[in-house]
């Protein structure tokens, strides 16, 4: 037999990492995984194409950082540098506005597509409150990172953003306070948001993703209901690594071509610089993700009997976000009402949402 | 029956439920379901002791840990601008606001709208929503002074909220005229 260095080598790191970490276990563990095959199955790729955005934020937002200064006299002028000088910075920037948003949208379908398939249910209960965990810790990144150019519209959107969380009772005077960094949106809050968006999310948000990566594969690939009630001569499965893997990898090649073209095609702007004491430039809107609750206060009016409107409000969007926690423990499968009812609420949340957008968007 | 000792912490109970059943004599017994008497406490054993102190040291150890943290999160008295202390300030000169016109400016530290409405009379507030706090403008076409986050509008001569979500008026500020210049103060 012919030596080959090359394969003797590798031979020898995997004998260097076999005696060191459990590596059949943890490849016993991912062959373990299996992807059911049905009409439903294109909603699997929604996670991993989450994954990839986020991969491209992680790396963009790094690069961003090169040029980026966290200060209010220079932070607009930082992003216009990026935008017009910094060789290729526009393309950077843009990809990471373009990716936050296109993340955003994904994590929203892939929380809707496991909402309707039940994926929720015993025992995946912790992967569904690590899921909207990660949902909750996107608006954040989202709402933090908008402050950040520091232009008119960004502004006035963190204004009111820590305006409506000064309404929550007890803490939200502290809350607000304490990201606002004083009374007023100022410098103390560009540096408190570019902590929170750099560091403080990025950490928070490593955790909850392993604990839903893990959970997810403890549990395997949920099945919804009319699958499990096949009989198993006609259930058909893919193996995750490598089959459907593979598939996800072309699928994560397509969403970064896409991301490309609206990239090339549509450079993201900046509006001009935020002046603190300037009124609200008319047609004011929050990104597209903030229009629902945006319109939503807008409808309300100002007292609802004996409470304030946007209190009304907020308690409002409280008792839906709560009841989306809580579904798991409603709808555990064993009713068939209480499956439907919880159905016809996803179903009434995301129509109520996708009007409430529309409104926003067209008023 | 016997409470702990130092050589036997986990026995005790077991001892208890025994004597429990076998004497019929519940008075001692630690654990609330064989006594007579439904609202009689348990006595804490040493290990339960010793558990409750520790959660109380370590929350107590957290509480501290955490205050210079949440202290060094408001941010230091210097740091809020000194604009705050200003009561008065000159805007313009009359000339300059012709009648049917408004005109946002800086007061300190906050923003306030200085009206002049059709009627020639100078009116001036505070350009803070009372919705959600966004920075409010005049609007000639509309006569009006109108937030444009959410649509609310306010009264231009008196300040009252007449449309959209805001709860309350506009908080007035005082206008007059010195020398041909247009003078805002606190009201």
């Amino acid at each position: 037999m012919v030596y080959n260095p090359i394969v003797s080598s590798k031979n020898s790191v995997e004998q260097f990492l076999k005696d060191r970490l459990p590596i059949e276990e943890i490849s016993e563990l991912a062959e373990k995984k299996k992807v059911p095959i049905h009409k439903h199955s294109i909603w699997y790729y929604m996670g991993g194409i989450a994954g990839i955005l986020l991969g491209i934020q992680i790396v963009t937002g790094i690069l961003l950082m090169v040029y980026y200064v966290p200060e209010i006299n220079a932070a607009h002028a930082s992003i216009l540098k990026i935008n017009s000088q910094v060789t290729f910075g526009w393309f950077i920037r843009s990809l990471h506005s373009w990716s936050a948003n296109a993340m955003i949208l994904v994590v929203i379908v892939h929380l809707f597509s496991t909402y309707f398939m039940k994926a929720y249910r015993k025992p995946r209960e912790i992967t569904w409150f690590s899921g909207l965990a990660l949902l909750g810790l996107c608006l954040a990144f989202g709402f933090t990172g908008y402050l950040l150019p520091w232009d008119d519209v960004s502004f006035f959107a963190t204004k009111i953003g820590l305006d409506i969380a000064s309404k929550v009772p007890l803490i939200g005077d502290f809350l607000s306070h304490a990201l606002r960094g004083g009374d007023a949106v100022s410098q103390n809050t560009i540096s408190r948001f570019f902590m929170i968006h750099v560091a403080v999310l990025p950490a928070i948000l490593l955790v909850a993703m392993g604990v839903h990566l893990l959970m997810v594969q403890f549990h395997g690939i949920s099945e919804p209901d009319f699958f499990k009630k096949l009989p198993d001569t006609k259930k058909t499965y893919e193996k995750f690594f490598p089959q459907f893997f593979y598939k996800d990898i072309l699928v994560w090649i397509l969403a970064v071509n896409v991301l490309i073209i609206l990239t090339m095609l549509s450079p993201w702007g900046i509006g001009p610089e935020a002046d603190p004491f300037a009124a609200a430039p008319i047609g004011i809107k929050p990104e597209w993700y903030f229009l629902a609750p945006f319109q939503f206060l807008k409808m309300i009016p100002p007292m609802v009997g004996p409470i304030e409107g946007e209190l009304a409000g907020i308690g409002v969007i409280s008792l839906v976000a709560l009841a989306m926690i809580f579904i798991p423990f409603y709808d555990t499968g064993e009713s068939k009402t209480r499956s439907s009812i919880a159905t016809a609420f996803g179903a009434a949340i995301l129509i109520g949402a996708v009007v409430l957008t529309l409104m926003g968007a067209l008023s | 029956m016997t409470d702990t000792t130092d050589n036997n912490e986990t026995k005790p109970v077991e001892t208890a439920l025994d004597e429990c059943e076998c004497t019929k004599k519940c008075s001692d017994c630690p654990t609330a379901e064989h006594k007579n008497g439904d609202d009689e406490v348990p006595p804490m054993t040493r290990n339960d002791f010793m558990r409750t102190l520790f959660a109380l040291v370590a929350l107590t150890w957290g509480g501290l840990t955490s205050f210079p943290i949440f202290m060094y999160l408001n941010p230091p008295a210097g740091d809020q601008d000194e604009h705050s202390k200003v009561t008065s300030i000159e805007v313009c000169k009359v000339a300059d606001l012709p009648p049917g016109t408004g005109k946002n400016f800086r007061f300190g530290s906050f923003p306030a709208v200085l009206i002049c409405t059709e009627d020639k009379q100078l009116h001036a507030y505070k350009a803070i929503c009372t919705h959600l706090g966004c920075t409010v403008q005049f609007r000639a076409d509309k006569q009006n002074v109108y937030c444009a986050c959410h649509g609310g509008e306010y009264d231009a001569a008196t300040g009252k909220n007449i449309a959209g979500p805001p709860p309350k008026p506009l908080t007035a500020l005082k206008a007059e005229v010195k020398d041909g210049k247009i003078i805002v103060s606190l009201a």
